[in-house]
This record gives C-alpha cells, structure tokens and sequence, in this order.
C-alpha cells in the first residue's frame, strides 16, 4: 500500500501554537467561519417541489435500505473456533513464503517445512488456522466451503491466472467468504510507470470479478527470502480485526477441518491383512454449529461415515486467559500444527516424535514434554499427547495391557520375557501378542517396542542394550515427571535434569504400538472421555489372566500409593497421567455420585481409588464393589418418595450413578413399564422432582452404548454379572405397554369432583379474576405510583417537609406486610423500587433512546440480537460434560472422532497438502434422491429442489392417414397397429396438420383402423397427429469423490467428469452433421441486375448542380419509329386534322366572346358600384348631420 | 434401539410417533412384535390405514409389511403434500390422523390441502373441536404469519357409523422459527361448542346449562354454542376451551357413550359436568400449551434452527415423555427440564393458587430446514 511513502517522508517543521510567530500567522489568514452553502445561502435549498422531495426521500430511503442485510442470528460462540485463513493462489506465486511469513509475523516461529493447517493464536481474542490451498479442484472445492478469510495471491508480471478465476466461481456457489487479493511479484517489474499502470489494471480487474472496493494488497518484495516485515504486520492486523458475516451453508452444518489424524487399528490385524479396514481418529475444531454425537459426516473426497465416538478434549492452543494486557507474550503465542511437526509432535505412519528442537524459548518448554512448565501446560501437555492412540486401540491390542498387568502382579510371565529380550532380540510374548523388540538409548533408556510387519524395516538404530526390568522402572519414572508434577515437586526437577542430559538426541523416537507413555495417557484420555466404560476394558481384562483373589490388596496398596503422591516403583504408569486436573474433577464429580446414591464413605475411599488407578482390575473391582453397595441403596434411592421401582438389577444404579454414560437396553424397557404405572399412579406428585422426571425420560445420563452391555456379558467365567434376562423384553408388562393403544389425549385416570371449594381454590388465581402477581397486579402497581406521587417531599416554599403516609394496610388482608419479618420487608421493598425503576426506564426507552425508525428491520434485527443472547446465557452455567447433552459440541471445542472401518487408503495415501474436512449431515440430508440442479455456466450449479423420484416425460408423436371421410367423420389408419392400441387411447384428442381438432371415438376392425371425429370436414392429404408422452426412466447413479484416498500420484490427475467432446473421442463417436448445415458448392446463381437509381424530383430540385442527374434530351435518347401510314390512314388523318383545326378555331371564336362578355359584365358592376357608393356617401352625411345636431346641443349644455 | 443401522422398535404403541420422526428425520425405522401375542395380531386397521395416510403425502417411500402384519419397515421419502382425500379407518377418529398430519403439513413440498373423512369426534382420540380450539392456535403462533392455516368440519360424524368430513389446509416452511414461551397467562375467557347428533337438541342445551354452571364459579365470560347435527350415528358431547391474556388456549371435552359401548347411556347433564371438571383439571395442570399439544409444541421446538426455545408446560402426559424420548432417538435432541419458579411471586401469598407445578423445558433446535421444499 502506501508503505513505501511512508518510508521517505521527512519529518516536517513542527508548526508554532503560541507566540509571536503564531500570532503574526493568526493575524496573516484570518480566519473566516466555513459555512456550507446551505448554511450561507438557505434559500436556495428552500423545499421548492414536492415531487422532488418525494423523490429525494424515496432515494435516500432506497439507498439506507441497500446496505441492509437480512438479519441473522449470530450463533458464535463466546469462545469461537480459529478462523480458517486460506492461502489460494496459482503454483509458484509464494503461497508457502507468505503462509511462513504470517506463520511469523504472529509467533515469531520460522517453519521449515509447513503440511495441514497451522492454529496460532494471533491475538487476546482471536485464532487463526491457516491453511495453503493446492491447486487441485477437489481442494478448492472443500476450502471454499470452509474458509472464513482468503488470501488469494496474484502474481503481478503474470496476471490474475484461472486458478484464481476458478476459486472465485467456486466460492460463490457456497457464499463468497471474505476475500483478500494479495499481489505478489510486485519487485519483477522494474518500471515504475509500468508498475503503477499493472497494479491498476489488475485492482480493476479484481474489483471487477469481486465487489467493487475489494482490497487489494501489494507485496513489494523479497529479501532474504522473506516478505518485508512491515507489510506482513500490515496484512497480519488486517485479518486479525476481520469481521465476518455468517453464511447460510456454515451457520447451518456442523464441521470440522482436521488439524491431525492418528490410526488405531489393531497393529496386529494391520500385519495380517495391510489393506484391512482401519479405525481412524480424527480431530480438529468443531465449527459452523453444534456436533451431535453419533451424527452423519460426509468427509469430502472419502465418503459418509458416522461417527463411532465423539469427545471433546481441552484446546491445544488455548486463547489467553486475563485479558488485561495489551498485547500476548511469547509464550501466550502458541502455535499448533501436528501435520507439520509443531506442537511437540510429528506424525509418520508409525511412530510418534517428540521434537526438543531448537525453538524460540518460549515454545520451547512447550514442545518439550519433559520440561516443567506452569502448572496449565503441564496439564495439557501430556492430554495432547495422549490422544495419539484410543481406548479403542488398547481395547484391540492386548499386548499393550499385559505387561502393564505384568507389571503390577510381578508375575512371572514378565521374568519370562526379561530374561530372553537382552540384546535386542525380537521377542514372542505369546498369548497372540506381537513380538516386541527392547531399544536402548544412549543414556541407557531402554524402551520397548512392539514389532509389525510394517515395522520392521524401521527398526531402530544400532544403540539397543540393557536390561529389562531396569527400562521398565525408568519408563515408570519419566511418564511420572511428564504428568505429575502437582505432586512433588523436587522429584520433578531433578527428574526434569536428569532428562536434559538424558536425552542427547534431539528427537526421541517412541513406537506408537507400544509406548507406555502413550499407552498412559490413553487412559488418561479414556477417563476423560465422555463415553468411557469401563466395561469395555473389563473385556480385556479378563481375556488377560485371573486375578481375583488378592484385588483387595493390590486396591488398598495403590491406594495408600496415591496418597503418598510419589510414584514408587511398583506404581503402574497409568497412574500419572490420570492426575491431570480434568480427569481428577471428573472423578471427583464421579465420587460425589456415588457417594450420593451409595451413602457409604467406605466406599468413597474405594471409588476414589479407582479414579486414580487405570488398572482394569481396580477399575473392574471396582464395580463389583459398587455393585454391593448399591444394591444395598436400592432401598434408599426407593425410600426418597420417587416411587422408583427398585430395579432388579443392580447394574441399572450402577449405570445410572456413574459416569460411565451407558444406559442399557433393559432400563429403556424398564422405564418404559414404570411410565404405565406412573399413569396409573399418583400422577402430580411423581413430577414434582424434576430429577426424577430427567431420569425418567432420558434415563439421567445422555447416551447408551449398547457396546458396553455386550461387552460386560462378554466378562465370562471371573466376573459374572446379573444381567437382566433377555425375556424381559417380551415380558408380559413390557408388552402390555409397547402395544397399548396408541392416543395422544390424556384423560387423567380419576376424574377430580371439582365442585369441592378445595379443589377449586387450587387453581383460583390461574383467572382473570384470582390474585395476579406483583408486578402484573393493577393494584399494587397503582400503589407503587402512588407511593412515588405522595411519596417524601419537601414543600420548599414554606419549608415544612411532608412525609408521605405509609399506607394502610387493606382490610382484605392481601397485602399484610407487619406479618413478615423485618428484613425480608424490606427486601421486597427494594425489589419493588427496582421493577418500578426498570419499568420506568423502558418506558423511557420506548418513548425516547430505543425510539429507532420503528421498521420492520430494527424489530427483526432487535428479535435476532435477543435470540443470540439467549442462546449464548441459556448454557453458560453447566459444565461442559451436560452442555454437550443439550447442545451438542459447540463451535470452539476441540474433538476426537473416531471412525471405524475407514478404507485403509487413507492412511496410505495420507497427503496433508490436501485438507480433510468431515462436515455433519443435517438429519434429512442422508437420503438420496433426484435433484433439480440450475446450471449457470456449464461448470457448475445449483441445487433447486430434490425429491425421491421425478417424472421425466419424452414427447411422442403418433401420425396416421384419414383412409376415408364421411363429412366431419373420418376413418384414420396406420397411426396403430391393433385394437388394443386403439381401446387404450379411446378419446384421446387428435389434430391434423392444418389445426382441425378431433377426438379418437372408436376402433373400427382391425388393423388399429378408428373412427374418428373432427370439428371440420377433413381432406384426403391431411395427416393426422396424436400427441402423447412417455415415461422416461431416470438412470439412478451416484458416483463419489474418492481422491482422498487416491495416491499421490493420481490426486492431482484426477478428473470428475470428462467433457462430451472427450467422451465421444475416447469412444470414437462421431455425430453426422445435419447436411442442411453442410457447405456445398454453389451451383446455380442468378445474376444480379441492379435497379436504376431513382431520384425524387423534389430531391433533384435541392441538389447542386454537380450532384444533379444530367438529363439528356430526350429526342436523343428515343427515336421513334416511322410509321408508313396506307391511304385510309391518311384521309383518315387530314380528317382529324380538319376536324381539330375547326375545334380549335371554334374554341378561339368562344373565347373571344367570352372575353368580351366580361369585359361588358365587368364595367356593368362598376357602373352599380359607383352608385350604390355615392347613395351610401349621401346617406352618411345626413346621418353625420344629425348626429353632430344632438352633440351640438350637448355642448352647449 | 439400532439394529444394523435401522432404528428399531417394538409393539404397536407410539406407531404414530416413530413414522413421523421417521419421516421427518429421514431415517428408516423397523417396528416388530407388534401384538404377538395378541389373539388377532399384526397391524390393524387404524395403522394400515394411516400408513396410506402416510404413503399417499410421500413420494418414494418404501414400506414393507411382513405377511402376519407384525412387522414394519418403513423408509421414508420426501413430504410432498398435495391436493388430497383420504378416507380414515372408522376404528379410530379422525384426530388420530390429523394429529400427524398438522407435524407433517409444514414441512411438505407443496402446501396441503387434504379433505378427510370419518368419525369427528370420539372418546380415544381428540376430536376435531378439540384440535381446532387448541392445536390450531399453536400452530398459528408456530407459522407466524398464516396463510392459509384452516381445518374446516363440514359435517359431523360419530361413531360408530362415521360419516363427518373434516378440510384441513396447511401451509409449508421452509424453517421455522425459535420462540420463547414462558408465560401461559390467566384464563380470561372460556368459549366452548355443545354438539349433539341424531338427538333431540334440547339435550345439547342440558350440557351447556350444567358446564355453564361449573366455570361460572370462577368466570363470567363464559360463552358456549350449540351444534344440531343430523349424522349417520347417535351421539352428544361438549368440548370447551379457556384462553388466557397470554393467548394460550386450554381444552378438553367430554361426549356420551356410542351406541355400540355396553355401558350405561350417560345423562346429558353428567356429560356437561365431565367436560367442564375435565377443563378444570387443564387448567390445573396449565402450561402454555395443553396437554394434547405437548407433542407438537415439542417437535417444533426440536426442528428449530440452532436456537434455544422455550416453554412452560403443565405435568408431562406418558405419551409426551415417551415422545421425548423418540426425539432423542431420532434428532438427538435432548431437552433440559427444569422447574418453572414464577417471577415475582409475592410473599403474601403462601401458596400460589395456581394448579400443578409447571415445567421449563429448554431444546436447542437441530437445524431443521425442509430441502424439500423448493428454492422459492
């Protein structure tokens, strides 16, 4: 822009305020007050005409209304996801530079290499996801839909290139979102004129294709492979005070751009079968509006799934919390890009590296997991590296618990293994596990991995050694430090120490199937998850060994462990990571349920336990404790009044108490028995406890997994569970309700004889006539105004000062306020005094500030503010865990989904150059059907209507010849071949050619003959025309987009459609051209005579003479033919000529006469003339004397 | 329960239910065991019928019913409404259908206009009076500006022989609207229809003078009309409804017992009395909507845009709270109910006089929008 201006001003002469030099300047220019013509010359703006002003207001009233848009709700939330930044552009115009260049203008973080979208937090309140665009279609397509701001690079010595031009249209189709033009290789052209003329050419051409006053921003140039800093601050602060208007597509779906993908199939059904079906897990911010869990996605390029498990986990690039500073410290400028390696974290297929890199301090500490941090980051440190692997994995791979298990028990399966693993050995550990091989650092770490098939060709480098037991306590020490550093805090440091050194290599490689660490922290991640059950790992459990009889010790040990806050030796990992602040608030929250429904702080300390030990034994002991104890609480629950029927079995309380979230088939059908008794019941009272009602309907917590069940019965010979008898479905009480009568109307089971006065006086006050509410009485309203009119007030005149009488209290009773005590009087009174204030200050409102225009547009815009304040307030003061029941995972928060049976392409082909969107499907939106696109250019369209089929009719012409005509009847043939034909369009209407009108009457024989009638006699050569339609059938066909899961090399040379023109070629079709519109050679031509030109005469008059058409004698040019006449021609001739020199003597003689009778007739008037004037003279003159006689004699008098 | 992808159910209850937020929701649903274990089982009458009902509002729609009748599986289509007819099974009333019929209409292609015939008023399902004073003014306040909104009775028919012929026509949306309802307000005045068929029409004065009597002990604006019809079947019945200040409308009825019931003939006077005390009790249980539009009120909270509503009811009908349960099914939503604490509720008053506790039910709405319906 106008940076480099700026650059060269000089800094001016600073102007004098005061003194005498001031003085002389005032008094040179005087200053004269600027009035605006109006002001100086009133008259001249007088209203003049009416009409005008008409016009003048309807068109200033046009334009106000211009700039409005359609309100809309705006649905962002307080904490709103990272706005997408997406960088367009044709190749090599500096897409990477400029996205390096922002990356560090925001942190100061120089990114080698940049893959996937990159979240920085920009600013207090806002975060950015930036994102390069490739220049594939697909891509395009899916960040179009997403992107909130877009840079779309220009190359200036170029031109806007069709990339752009192609963007744009796409962008349209979905609602433009804002776009920054940026123009680039601005340094290339070394003329300044030029430069100058090209940066127009194109800010034109731009604002063309966009809006007009589109921006467009110059970048000047290179150096040292850098943009100029000043002009990346520029561009950065322009996107970061973007406003943003919601778009209709957005505002309505779900979606989320995937920031980090992680597989977590089974390692071991990957060896067996590399093309298996994968699980996948995929996270990101959710956007657009709420998630559901269990919804519908479609993830572009992939196809629809649904979502196996949905969990929200804290944000990797939290905004800063105290917002009272000016500007965000370093360390507040996080970045997150786990596809390009930032953040802590690089992903390959199969390992996980954790960089201790050379970053800017600041980030440092965050990228390193050993370090210690403030208490905030540690905690979120060791969840974002938990979410490398699920649940499920573990779930799956029983590897990962059993030396876990062997840990803890020191059982001598481990010893086993100990002894054979020495040097690096692959090792079997049986029991269907896969082998594993020990690596050892240079510090002597020593870690264990587990070997795949696809693993072994990484195997590590050469420094593997040592012992076993001795790695495994390490291990154990150092996923203490990353994790648990509220507990102690010396222990921390030295370990932390001790870690800098240890770790000589900048980046630690960790096998993603086996690592402890991660393992940790899955379960960390497990308990934190909405959805995690324990039963699912009880599966596990019990597939590993069987230990039963000293659980209760291994309980009590760990227990006393925990509270020792140090990690002993025997700890198992597990442990630490679950201490993480979240997790131990949900246990809490945990805890308090149970000790709720249970009543028994023995078992607190028990539960409490399980909190913070992830061994499934614990856990699984757990719940057999928990079971005892609540079945010793059933009775409890069902003594609190809530008429619950004690469930039969224990596992429903248990469900229901914890927070595992399952609710099970059977409580479903349980509730669903209570609900009929609850009919038949003492209806009122039953509802009173909203609690109750909660539980009643959706069975207190959200979802049921039906998984968890299955897998519990799955348990089998150790840990047996009462499980509801499947026939309680088709049990007789359950049955009776599943086929009650279906009716809507309610007719309470006893009628109430409401003639009782009791009765009655229960619902007085829901009329008109009972007592209103405070604020809505008249009464008390009346008498709050009167309060105000006669309150205190000081008579000044006389000075006496009047005290407003406190009223009387009336005798009906209503208002006995010397009954209540004292201070809640006048609380009352204060409420009062403030409804009174506000409703005065509405009153205000409404007459004076909020006044508005009063259209139809403030109203709207008003209802849409108060709506987005509702939605933002009706939440706020839940906890997440029950915000995300109601809502849904709202825009902002950070999610896992996890996806099963993902084609495994995916994640072979994984390319993070091309972005990974999964958008929600919309409930109805999952149905096929014909759509009724409207195509604008033949590229793209848009999507009218749809339906579950279409009639799609062609048109049919049946033509026959009249074989013979009976005055208007007609007998028509060859337009069917058989009667049946004929019977089936009986009264069908036919036309001939020249319009008469008919109608089909009647067959007639055979051969598809019919009688015919027309409104007119028909002819012989008329043809007869039927004109119908047929049914065409649509081809169903739906082809989806799979260049997600294409390798690279096929990505880019994907093509959607091809072109008809490409079709027919590679078919070799060709069409036969209409021989009409074929050229052929001339053969016969009439040759050309031009008319005479022709000039009227009255142009011919206007001419110059140099222009006037000569005209030739006319003798000349037409010579007459000699007629040689024969004697009768002769005489007959000197017979005319006689007779025409007679004529004309005898017309001569006439005229002569005729002549001279004027002459006489002429002289005749003349002579009347004469006379008739000199009567008139004598006649004027006698009259002129008798009048001048009466004048005379007037004068005289 | 989901079973292979396709929601599943079981029995014959809430039939109505599941094919409507089947409908709505696009999602297959299979019910099975319906009446297994009933002497005459599988579907009956009532049901086939209102999935013709169904069927014939829908294009492509699949459904299949096994060979005993006792299993569904329907796939729904696209709503697209239409100029139609359909004649109701006699078994059940034509409120059985309608009811559907007003949760559908909305979000149909082209706007409904369907001519029903059968049994107008009965004892089982709300009778067309009862939807009309009561579900119609919901729907107008739903629609916002309704045009075209009209359920018409031309005739009147009662069970057994049937015989009424009810015009309902509905505009469609394309979204609706979010709202807030959160006062029901006080009975101002109660208005009411007193029908009587094939019966001498004094009875139907009997009714009114004996309800008249019941609310004059709270109001005085109190109006009632008469109905003389000339049906197919004997019958008589009152259905009265109360509006408050707040323009919430609360109705019930009462009617005598078909010809065909064994049970004693009721006197005209009880039937008066029945429907009066039955109001009496909704206005007890009060709420912005009656109980017989719970359900609706509900779904079209749900199938708002992504806003919060809304709205204080009275006590939850069973049919309701299961409703509930079928929304979560089927749109995931999952409603927050809370006690309703009036506002300023003085101190004097040491109770409230005010019927049964209410209930504040709070909904974030899926989303919903008709792509049905065309772009303009």
């Amino acid at each position: 822009m106008g940076e480099e201006a700026d650059f060269d001003k000089k800094k001016g002469h600073a102007h004098r305020h005061s003194g005498r030099k001031a003085e002389k300047k005032a008094a040179k220019d005087k200053h004269v007050q600027e009035l605006t013509a109006q002001q100086r010359n009133p008259k001249a703006f007088a209203f003049h005409s009416a009409v005008k002003a008409q016009r003048k207001f309807v068109r200033s009233q046009d334009i106000k209304s211009k700039k409005h848009h359609i309100p809309l709700v705006d649905r962002t939330p307080l904490e709103p996801p990272p706005v997408i930044v997406a960088v367009v552009g044709g190749p090599k115009v500096g897409k990477s530079t400029l996205l390096r260049c922002l990356i560090k203008n925001f942190t100061n973080q120089r990114f080698s290499n940049i893959n996937g979208p990159v979240t920085i937090v920009a600013g207090k309140k806002r975060r950015l996801t930036f994102i390069e665009v490739n220049n594939d279609i697909n891509c395009m397509i899916d960040i179009a839909k997403v992107a909130d701001v877009i840079l779309m690079l220009i190359d200036a010595t170029f031109g806007i290139e069709m990339e752009v031009f192609e963007f744009l249209e796409i962008c349209r189709a979905h609602g433009t979102p804002r776009i920054m033009g940026i123009l680039n290789h601005l340094d290339m052209l070394k003329d300044n004129k030029a430069l100058k003329k090209k940066k127009k050419a194109l800010k034109h051409r731009f604002q063309v294709e966009l809006y007009p006053g589109a921006k467009l921003f110059y970048l000047s140039g290179l150096i040292r492979d850098e943009y100029l800093k000043n002009e990346m601050k520029n561009l950065g602060r322009f996107i970061s005070v973007l406003k943003f208007r919601p778009l209709i597509w957005r505002t309505s779906h779900p979606f989320v751009l995937v920031d980090r993908y992680e597989d977590i199939t089974n390692p071991e059904t990957v060896r067996i079968n590399p093309k298996c079906d994968r699980d996948v897990v995929l996270y990101g911010y959710v956007r657009g509006i709420p998630f559901q869990k269990s919804q519908m996605v479609h993830i572009p390029g992939c196809g629809d799934c649904k979502i196996k498990d949905l969990s929200y986990l804290p944000d990797p690039c939290p905004l800063p919390e105290q917002l009272k500073k000016r500007s965000l410290n370093a360390k507040e400028r996080l970045t997150y890009a786990p596809m390009s390696g930032v953040g802590g974290v690089v992903y390959d297929k199969d390992a996980v590296y954790i960089d201790l890199g050379n970053f800017h301090h600041g980030n440092k500490a965050r990228n390193k997991s050993e370090d210690s941090e403030e208490e905030e980051d540690n905690v979120l440190q060791p969840l974002l590296d938990l979410q490398k692997t699920t649940d499920e994995k573990q779930a799956q791979s029983k590897i990962q618990l059993f030396p876990q298990s062997q840990l803890i028990s020191n059982d001598d399966l481990e010893d086993d293994n100990e002894n054979e693993d020495k040097d690096g050995v692959i090792t079997k550990s049986g029991n269907g596990l896969p082998p594993y091989e020990t690596v050892t650092d240079n510090t002597g770490r020593v870690r264990r991995r587990a070997i795949f098939s696809d693993n072994l060709e990484d195997a590590e480098n050469g420094d593997e050694s040592g012992s076993e037991d001795d790695d495994e306590d390490e291990d154990v020490e150092d996923d203490d430090d990353d994790d648990d550093d509220d507990d102690d805090d010396d222990d921390e440091t030295e370990n932390e120490e001790e870690d800098d050194h240890a770790i000589g290599p900048l980046r630690k490689k960790f096998k993603n199937g086996l690592s402890h660490k991660k393992r940790n922290q899955d379960y960390g991640q497990d308990s934190d998850s909405d959805d995690y059950d324990l039963d699912g790992d009880l599966q596990d459990v019990n597939a590993l060994q069987s230990i039963d009889g000293n659980i209760k010790s291994r309980v009590d040990s760990h227990m006393t462990q925990v509270r020792k806050g140090s990690g002993s030796k025997q700890q198992i990992p597990g442990i630490k990571s679950n201490k993480d602040s979240d997790v131990t608030a949900k246990i809490q929250g945990l805890l308090e349920k149970i000790n709720k429904s249970g009543q028994n702080p023995k078992q607190k300390a028990i539960s409490d336990d399980s909190g913070f030990s992830n061994e499934e034994n614990d856990s699984d002991d757990l719940i057999d404790d928990c079971k005892d104890e609540i079945e010793g609480s059933d009775g409890l629950l069902q003594d609190n009044g809530l008429n619950v029927k004690p469930p039969k079995n224990p596992e429903t309380i248990d469900n229901d108490s914890d927070d595992s979230d399952s609710e099970e088939e059977n409580d479903k059908l349980e509730y669903r028995s209570e609900m009929l008794k609850q009919a038949t019941e003492n209806f009122y009272k039953n509802q009173s406890t909203v609690s109750y009602l909660r539980k009643y309907i959706y069975g207190e917590v959200s979802d049921d997994e039906k998984g968890s069940d299955e897998a519990v019965e799955e348990v089998g010979g150790l840990f047996k569970r009462p499980t509801v008898p499947k026939s309680n479905t088709s049990g007789p009480t359950s049955r009776a309700v599943s086929d009650a009568v279906d009716t809507s109307r309610y007719i309470p089971p006893v009628l109430r004889n409401w003639s009782v006065e009791e009765l009655q006086n229960s619902i007085r006050n829901c009329f008109v006539t009972g007592q209103w509410s405070d604020d809505k009485d008249a009464e008390t309203l009346l008498k709050m105004d009167d309060e105000d009119l006669y309150g205190d007030f000081e008579d000044l005149e006389t000075g006496t000062k009047i005290v407003g009488t406190p009223k009387e209290n009336d005798d009906d009773g209503k208002v006995n306020e010397d009954n209540l005590p004292e201070t809640k009087k006048e609380l009352s009174a204060r409420e009062k005094l403030l409804e009174k204030k506000r409703r005065l200050k509405e009153m205000f409102d409404a007459e004076y500030d909020d006044k508005g225009t009063g259209d139809y547009f403030d109203s709207l815009k008003a209802e849409m503010n108060q709506q987005a304040q509702l939605n933002r307030q009706e939440f706020e003061g839940l906890d997440d865990d029950q915000r995300v029941q109601y809502e849904g995972y709202r825009p902002g928060m950070y999610v896992r989904m996890e996806f099963t049976r993902f084609p495994c392409e995916f994640i072979t082909n994984f390319d993070p150059s091309y972005p990974v969107i999964v958008g929600g499907l919309l409930e109805n939106e999952t149905n096929m059907g014909f759509i009724r696109p409207e195509f604008r250019i033949a590229a793209n369209g848009v999507v009218l209507e749809t339906d579950q089929s279409c009639k799609i009719v062609k048109k049919l012409k049946l033509l026959g010849n009249p074989e013979n005509i009976l005055k208007k009847t007609a007998f028509i043939k060859d337009m069917f071949h058989t009667e049946t034909e004929v019977a089936k369009f009986e009264g069908a209407k036919i036309q001939t050619q020249s319009g008469i009108r008919g109608i089909i009457k009647k067959s007639k024989g055979q051969k598809g003959l019919f009688r015919a009638t027309f409104e007119d006699t028909i002819k012989m050569s008329d043809v007869v025309v039927l004109k119908t339609w047929v049914p065409v059938e649509m081809v169903q066909y739906c082809y989806s987009v799979h260049t997600l899961l294409l390798p690279p090399s096929e990505k880019a040379a994907w093509q959607g459609m091809r072109t008809v023109a490409q079709l027919k070629k590679d078919k070799g079709i060709r069409t036969l051209p209409n021989p009409d519109s074929l050229y052929t050679p001339i053969t016969s031509r009439r040759e050309y005579i031009p008319q005479p030109l022709r000039i009227p005469r009255e142009l011919q008059k206007a001419l110059p003479y140099s222009e006037k058409p000569k005209i030739t004698p006319r003798s000349k040019k037409e010579q007459r033919v000699i007629v040689v006449k024969d004697a009768h021609e002769i005489q007959m001739d000197t017979f005319m000529k006689r007779l025409k020199t007679m004529m004309a003597d005898k017309i001569q003689k006439e005229e002569k006469a005729n002549l001279e009778r004027k002459k006489k007739f002429k002289a005749d008037i003349k002579a009347r003339e004469h006379t008739r004037q000199v009567r008139e003279k004598r006649k004027k003159a006698a009259a002129c004397r008798l009048t001048s006689k009466k004048q005379g004699k007037k004068s005289i008098v | 329960m989901e079973v292979g992808g396709i929601l599943t159910y079981e029995g014959s209850n809430f039939f109505r239910q599941r094919l409507i937020l089947a409908t709505l929701s696009g999602k297959p649903v299979r019910i099975r065991n319906i009446r297994t274990t009933s002497s005459e089982p599988g579907l009956r009458e009532h049901e086939a019928n209102f999935i013709r009902l169904i069927d014939c509002i829908s294009n492509g729609s699949i459904i299949e019913v096994n060979e005993t009748g006792t299993a569904v599986l329907y796939k729904p289509g696209v709503l697209i409404g239409g100029c139609l007819d359909h004649i109701c099974s006699n078994q059940r009333g034509i409120g059985y259908f309608l009811e559907p019929l007003f949760m559908l209409a909305l979000f149909c292609k082209t706007p409904l206009n369907i001519t029903l015939k059968g049994i107008t008023n009965n004892k089982l399902d709300p009778s067309v009076d009862m939807i009309r004073s009561s579900l119609m003014p919901v729907m107008k306040k739903i629609l916002v500006v309704d045009d075209g909104l009209s359920l018409k009775m031309l005739r009147r028919g009662l069970p057994p022989g049937g015989g009424g012929v009810v015009v309902f026509t509905c505009p469609v949306r394309r979204t609706l609207k979010s709202f807030q309802w959160e006062e029901n307000g006080k009975v101002k005045r109660i208005r009411g229809i007193s029908y009587t068929s094939r019966v001498a029409p004094t009875v139907a004065n009997r009714m009114l003078d004996a309800a008249k009597g019941e609310f004059l002990k709270f109001l005085t604006d109190v109006y009632l009309t008469l109905d003389s019809a000339k049906g197919s079947s004997p019958g008589f019945g009152l259905c009265a409804v109360a509006e408050t200040n707040m323009g919430s409308f609360l109705c019930a009825e009462a009617m005598s017992n078909a010809p065909e019931e064994d049970s004693a003939t009721k006197l005209p006077e009880d039937v008066g009395r029945e429907a009066a005390w039955r109001l009496l009790e909704e206005i007890y249980r009060g709420g912005c909507v009656d109980t017989i539009c719970q359900p609706f009120v509900l779904l079209c909270m749900a199938l708002t845009p992504k806003d919060v509503s809304k709205i204080v009811l009275g006590p939850l009908a069973p049919y309701t709270m299961h409703f509930l349960r079928h929304l979560r099914d089927f749109f995931q939503v999952t409603f927050k109910i809370d006690e309703y604490k009036e506002k300023f509720t003085s101190d004097e008053m040491p109770e409230s006089k005010t019927g049964a506790d209410k209930l504040l039910l709070t909904c974030v709405g899926v989303g919903y929008t008709n792509i049905s319906k065309g772009q303009t």
